[in-house]
């Protein structure tokens, strides 16, 4: 089978700490975007994608290769780029691509070919020359993938690659992915319901190492169908609604202070004046499977 | 999918260029180039200031350039190797370079040539600053290979430092660990005569020993770097290359031991065990020289026999003696035996300096003062152990000694500055007439004996 499969992953850390929790699932083409608030085991689950990290138990194959056993193998045909990643500051962009082609061991031409098509891939050809230490945060990040797929990889892992980003270059950089993924499988790590949404084929929720849910954002999305609520609030009840509810937003409007709320029957909640039932948003249904209050400040 | 060409030699070579790139980039060593060239400069310059009756400024090169590399490129690269070999992880880039397919024994082998070619280049431009300070300041001395050649000298002892230190920073995950290895040269150079002979990595007779321990290093490091990476035992082919090149370095050091040095503990070299004996006068062949050889020289009797002796602290006197070869070859060829001895303990300086000054044929090896008194040869014809310049003694063909005289008899007061080339000439002129009369004093002594053996 061509694309990723995990069967029951797990992973525990020294001090008995689980960064994952028996975790199964199988991905083809695409983007698949794995959500989940920090801590929930994505960055464990990415490592031990990409080599950097050994399971407990359990296995995972890419490409019927076997992450644990085929290790060599399965470094040819992934690119990865962490959460937090540095770059060699005194390079150009065109050098460090090169480094990188050498790394992958791809020939003078082939390499020279494929840095080309990646400095326009990644939208960075204009600042080709430049001095990586010269560039904003956006093109590094930019950079970053860049080097994950110059050499055309069957596998491309991404963490967290919009974070700290503004929005205009976070939309720039969702849209790369997007690109990318059309003829390989994109694993997109991320806490930012936004970018799965509009980048992702599939979405992978994981909830304190656990495997909460997997299906397409729409599918996602539906999980929450008539359990979000607009309803106006009273002001003062607003703290104890919190208490008894999940909030996914909070607004003010003419006609006094509105809230999105996530409940099964809002009525018998405590402040609520009114409430109409709307279509849910996969912000909302985010926070509906994640079922932690904590979460509302996160999102 | 790309075509790939894992650790082939093209792709150890390309990653060695980008290697050395960054590392030649690095502020850090920039300023330790910078600052070796300078030193390595200044202390040439000093050279010629403290001796300023010197016959030839090139002959001097080399030995400078060696001195001050040994006195600071070997104690500051460690702490630049091993910032440099964590650079991924000080970059963030560690998982990035990680997780890409070259194996780590290709990683670790091409960051180690680049280190140890930029260390090389470093010792080359400080050959080359010396070499500058020669011909703008004393002229005609123009060759470039004397300097050339002191740099060159670094190779053996930067390819043990540098993988020392490699190694020492992958296993430590520290760039702290170069601290440990400066401090490590720095007791081996400060506590030099309290050490054996085989720790000592700065003494040329055990330099390509410790070269090749260098490159066991490395390889361990491969080993342990790949076991790392791969979650496996250590690669078995790396600790086996590992193993090997110890096993060679300890035989290397155990040969050397017993070429140049005896098993004892007090400092005795071979020739002055053979000195030692009362025949070792009439038998020149059985004398060590600084190449570790026996001596090729000709025994021939019924001929006189000088024997001139400099040393490394006063480096010059190699130029005074091999203007009196010239002479005594000029003006007798082989009717008298010239033999140049070196005294001091390492014979690879004996060698350079005997190179650069261009002294021909077998330099004998004698070693340093030890407590004060002087040893071998230069006991034997009571050189005087603060010896200025270069001394020469005389054996007669009927066993008589002729004890050491300071060849170059100097002024109070010296004007100007080196080099002496008219001295030189003057040296040259008096030597033929000098070595005529040795030569005939030796023919007549020998006949006198041939009559009454």
């Amino acid at each position: 089978m061509l694309g990723i499969r995990v069967e029951s992953l797990t992973k525990v850390y020294d001090g008995d700490v689980r960064g994952l929790s028996d975790v199964t699932l199988s991905f083809e083409t695409g983007v698949l975007g794995l959500l989940g608030p920090n801590g929930s085991g994505k960055t464990t689950l990415m490592r031990i994608l990409a080599t950097l990290l050994d399971a407990t138990s359990g296995r995972a194959w890419l490409d019927d290769l076997d992450v644990a056993a085929d290790r060599a193998q399965v470094r040819r045909i992934l690119g990865y780029l962490p959460q937090e990643f540095g770059l060699y500051p005194e390079m150009t962009c065109r050098e460090f691509l090169d480094y990188i082609g050498l790394l992958y061991g791809l020939g003078g031409a082939e390499r020279r070919r494929a840095i080309e098509e990646t400095l326009h891939n990644v939208h960075i050809d204009d600042v080709a020359d430049r001095r990586i230490k010269t560039l904003s945060g956006g093109m590094k990040q930019r950079l970053g993938i860049g080097q994950a797929v110059l050499s055309g990889p069957r596998l491309v892992i991404v963490d967290e690659p919009t974070v700290g980003l503004d929005p205009e270059e976070r939309i720039r950089v969702r849209n790369l992915i997007t690109e990318l993924a059309q003829n390989r499988v994109v694993i997109l790590s991320t806490h930012i319901v936004g970018d799965v949404s509009s980048a992702a084929h599939c979405v992978a929720l994981l909830r304190k190492g656990e495997l909460a849910f997997m299906g397409t954002p729409a599918e996602l999305a539906a999980e929450a169908r008539g359990k979000v609520w607009r309803a106006r609030v009273e002001p003062a009840k607003l703290n104890e609604l919190k208490t008894r509810c999940l909030i996914s937003g909070i607004s003010h409007s003419e006609a006094g202070l509105e809230a999105r709320l996530l409940a099964d029957d809002p009525s018998c909640l405590p402040g609520v004046l009114e409430a109409h039932n709307v279509e849910p948003e996969l912000e909302d249904a985010y926070i509906w499977k994640m079922g932690d209050r904590t979460l509302v400040e996160t999102v | 999918m790309a075509v790939r060409k894992m650790g082939s030699p093209s792709q150890f070579a390309s990653l060695t260029v980008i290697e050395l790139r960054l590392t030649l980039r690095a502020k850090a060593w920039r300023i330790l180039t910078w600052m070796c060239a300078l030193v390595t400069a200044a202390i040439y310059g000093l050279m010629a200031l403290k001796t300023p009756y010197a016959l030839s400024m090139q002959a001097l090169a080399g030995f400078s350039v060696r001195m001050a590399l040994e006195g600071v490129l070997l104690l500051v690269s460690p702490l630049l190797v091993c910032a440099c070999a964590l650079r991924e992880k000080q970059a963030g880039m560690e998982e990035i370079v990680l997780s890409k397919p070259p194996s780590s024994p290709t990683l670790v082998w091409s960051r180690f040539a680049a280190f140890y070619l930029a260390a090389m280049l470093t010792a080359l431009l400080c050959g080359a600053a010396v070499w500058l300070v020669q011909i703008v300041f004393f002229r005609p001395d123009l060759s470039a290979a004397p300097a050339l050649r002191g740099a060159l000298s670094m190779a053996m002892p930067l390819l043990f430092v540098c993988g020392f230190s490699l190694s020492a920073a992958l296993y430590t995950r520290s760039p702290l660990a170069g601290g440990l290895i400066t401090g490590i040269v720095l007791g081996i150079r400060g506590g030099g005569d309290s050490l054996a002979h085989a720790a000592r990595l700065t003494l040329t007779p055990y330099h390509p020993a410790y070269g090749v321990l260098g490159l066991a290093f490395v390889a361990l490091a491969a080993g342990v770097w790949k076991a790392n990476r791969d979650r496996g035992r250590i690669a078995g082919p790396w600790v086996i290359v590992a193993s090997i090149a110890v096993c060679v370095s300890l035989l290397m050091m155990r040969s050397t031991t017993s070429q140049w040095y005896s098993l004892s503990s007090e400092y005795r070299s071979a020739s002055d065990a053979i000195t030692a004996s009362k025949s070792l006068l009439k038998d020149v062949r059985s004398l060590v020289t600084v190449s570790g050889r026996r001596t090729t020289k000709d025994p021939r009797t019924g001929v006189a026999t000088l024997f001139a002796f400099y040393s490394s602290a006063s480096p010059q006197g190699a130029t005074e003696v091999a203007t009196l070869q010239r002479a005594c070859r000029d003006a007798v060829g082989t009717l008298i035996l010239f033999v140049p001895v070196y005294v001091g303990e390492d014979p690879g300086i004996g060698e350079g300096l005997a190179r650069d000054a261009e002294i021909q044929g077998d330099v004998i090896s004698n070693p340093p003062p030890d407590s004060d008194e002087i040893a071998g040869l230069a006991k034997r014809f009571a050189v005087d152990r603060h010896l200025v310049g270069a001394s020469a003694g005389i054996l007669w063909p009927d066993g008589a000694i002729a004890f050491a005289a300071q060849i170059l008899a100097l002024p109070e007061t010296v004007t100007g500055r080196p080099p002496r080339t008219g001295w030189n000439k003057a040296l040259y002129s008096q030597g033929l007439i000098a070595f005529k009369e040795v030569a005939k004093r030796g023919q007549a002594l020998a006949d006198a004996g041939r009559i009454a053996p």
